[in-house]
């Protein structure tokens, strides 16, 4: 595929929060505001981009070689764990002020689905070392869309009645129902116009 | 630094003793998943040379193509094909008439969605392909399904997938039939 | 004992009150049968990671618990998708991927860190048991209510186990089959659940 056809597929069609289930508990846990959603988005693509690439390196040079694929989910979520820790230490060390906006969303990204996911979507459909890389950046980047658009309705929902059995993440789950329902008009046969197959 | 070491040796060993218990296990498993996908193959060609038993495999007479049998008697070919899904390669085995037509034909190895491209794993999701590729065309999308539309609803891209596999192969037959 | 597994199963359910674990769960609930073998998945590696954990409580220091754990579950995940690739290929074809993403299953090191790194191996392996119950419970009513929604069936076994829902199954509400309608029928049935708990404490 095209990286522009990587770019929309995974922004807008096989958006990771909205049609994969994946990112679901930061999407429901850090919506609250518009500020920690940005943090965690931009964090989250850091770290999607870096790692899609990272384990494509891996499964290639040395699990394939290695003939220990079984091996695939303990290395890519060590992998995983490990970068978080040292972007974490990076970005502590060389730019405070970022740190300060993205340090306590760092430590929460290796249980992100998300990340785990792309990188084993990735390597399922073969990609090569840049398509899995934009794969990455671009599902970063669906996922930072989803929990901004998120978090803009959840600070509307806070001044609204809600009823009382459906207040806090009852009713950010259907309002996240109800976006996904909307990004369904984004389909494959949008791709295909656009750009060919 | 000391303390270090010590933390360091600790998950070295948790580390070790898990990678070398499940390389047992895998060891185990290994022959175990071959055999089950070996049987499986077995299954599908048994049921697609529909009473004919299917020669020698070949390996890769053409792009496209990882294994094709002869089904006995020259009646006409089952082939290995590759294609892509929506999640992945897809594998489809086939067998053709001498004319190409497709006499039946199973989804195998997918990484296709749950609940959507998943479904054409299910015999009856071929049957629209069943006896196009010779005269009549095999579907090149789903607008020429007519009615048998709802068969295939959903996952477009498995269903495209499938359907240039089965197209290439049904070339590639009529070619080697010299048609 | 009991009033600890009756807890997981309701008033902290994993699934509708804390919230946990369904990234890489939703995605199989569109049938009734994969809800059965996910669920079943995770509560073998659940089960399997607290009793390690609880057991190597005191060899693991707390600055390495988080890489300690990792490597422990995601062993147990490996093992749970081996062993269904040999044995139960049918069931691993149909969960693919979700099988590996079991490691990053919020409620697995959830419990790791907040009950099995501080408990006897004993309360671990309850507390496991609650929690996968729970889970199971949770997502398998969500599936239930999909499949019924969406395709009109109720599929416990694929061949042959298939309940068919006479005036669902011809017209079935697609959108539940779709990922926009399993939030939107997480966020009802947590609402019920809440329902249910508030009036059973009564």
């Amino acid at each position: 595929m095209t990286y522009i056809g990587i770019i929309i597929t995974y922004v807008f069609i096989s958006n990771l929060v909205l049609s994969q289930f994946l990112g679901l508990c930061p999407f429901i846990g850090v919506s609250k505001n518009t500020e920690s959603a940005v943090g965690m988005g931009f964090a989250v693509t850091f770290v999607m981009s870096l790692a899609a690439l990272i384990t494509w390196a891996l499964q290639h040079f040395i699990l394939i070689p290695l003939n220990i694929v079984f091996l695939q989910t303990v290395t890519f979520i060590l992998v995983i764990a490990t970068l978080v820790q040292l972007v974490e230490m990076a970005v502590r060390k060389y730019s405070p002020p970022l740190y300060q906006a993205l340090g306590i969303y760092l430590p929460l990204i290796t249980t992100n689905c998300g990340v785990m996911g792309i990188a084993l979507i990735s390597v399922n459909k073969s990609y090569g070392p840049m398509e899995s890389f934009i794969a990455g950046l671009s599902a970063g980047a669906g996922f930072l869309m989803a929990l901004l658009f998120m978090s803009g309705i959840r600070e509307r929902l806070d001044t609204e009645k809600v009823p009382k059995f459906l207040q806090g993440t009852p009713i950010a789950f259907i309002s996240g129902g109800l976006m996904a329902l909307a990004f369904m008009a984004f389909d494959h046969a949008l791709l295909t116009n656009l750009i060919g197959g | 630094m000391n303390e270090m070491a010590n933390k360091a040796l600790r998950l070295g060993i948790i580390g070790a003793v898990a990678a070398l218990l499940l390389s047992v296990v895998n060891n185990f498993a290994e022959p175990v998943i071959a055999q089950r996908k070996a049987d499986e193959l077995n299954k599908a060609l048994t049921v697609l040379a529909s009473g004919e038993s299917p020669g020698e495999a070949e390996s890769h007479p053409a792009g496209g193509v990882k294994k094709r049998w002869s089904i006995d008697g020259n009646k006409g070919w089952i082939l290995e094909l590759e294609g892509s899904g929506y999640g992945g390669p897809l594998t489809v085995v086939a067998s053709y008439n001498t004319d190409g037509s497709i006499i039946l034909a199973r989804l195998m190895d997918n990484s296709e969605t749950v609940g959507f491209g998943k479904k054409a794993e299910n015999p009856d999701y071929m049957k629209i392909f069943i006896g196009t590729g010779g005269e009549k065309p095999v579907p090149r999308n789903k607008n020429d399904l007519g009615s048998d539309v709802d068969t295939v609803s959903g996952a477009t891209i498995t269903f495209t997938g499938i359907t240039e596999a089965l197209r290439d192969g049904s070339n590639l037959v009529k070619e080697w039939e010299g048609r | 004992m009991m009033k600890n597994l009756f807890k997981g199963i309701l008033r902290e359910n994993p699934i509708f009150v804390l919230a946990l674990g369904l990234c890489p769960s939703l995605a199989v609930s569109t049938s009734v049968n994969n809800a059965l073998g996910m669920s079943a998945a995770t509560f073998i590696v659940l089960l399997g990671s607290n009793v390690v954990i609880s057991l190597l409580r005191k060899q693991i220091p707390e600055d390495i618990h988080i890489p300690a754990y990792i490597v422990i579950i995601a062993s147990f995940v490996t093992l749970v998708d081996i062993v269904m690739q040999a044995y139960f290929p049918a069931l691993s074809k149909s969960l693919g991927i979700f099988i590996p993403l079991i490691v990053v299953n919020c409620i697995i090191l959830g419990r790791a860190e907040a009950f099995a790194s501080k408990n006897t191996v004993g309360a671990s392996a309850v507390d496991a048991i609650a929690m996968g119950i729970g889970f199971a419970v949770g997502l398998i009513s969500i599936a239930l209510v999909r499949e019924i929604l969406g395709a009109g069936t109720i599929t416990i076994f694929p061949d042959g186990g298939v309940i068919r829902i006479p005036g669902l199954v011809d017209k079935p509400a697609l959108v539940f089959a779709f990922p926009a309608g399993a939030l939107i029928v997480v966020g009802f049935l947590q609402a019920f659940f809440r329902w249910l708990g508030e009036v059973t404490n009564k």
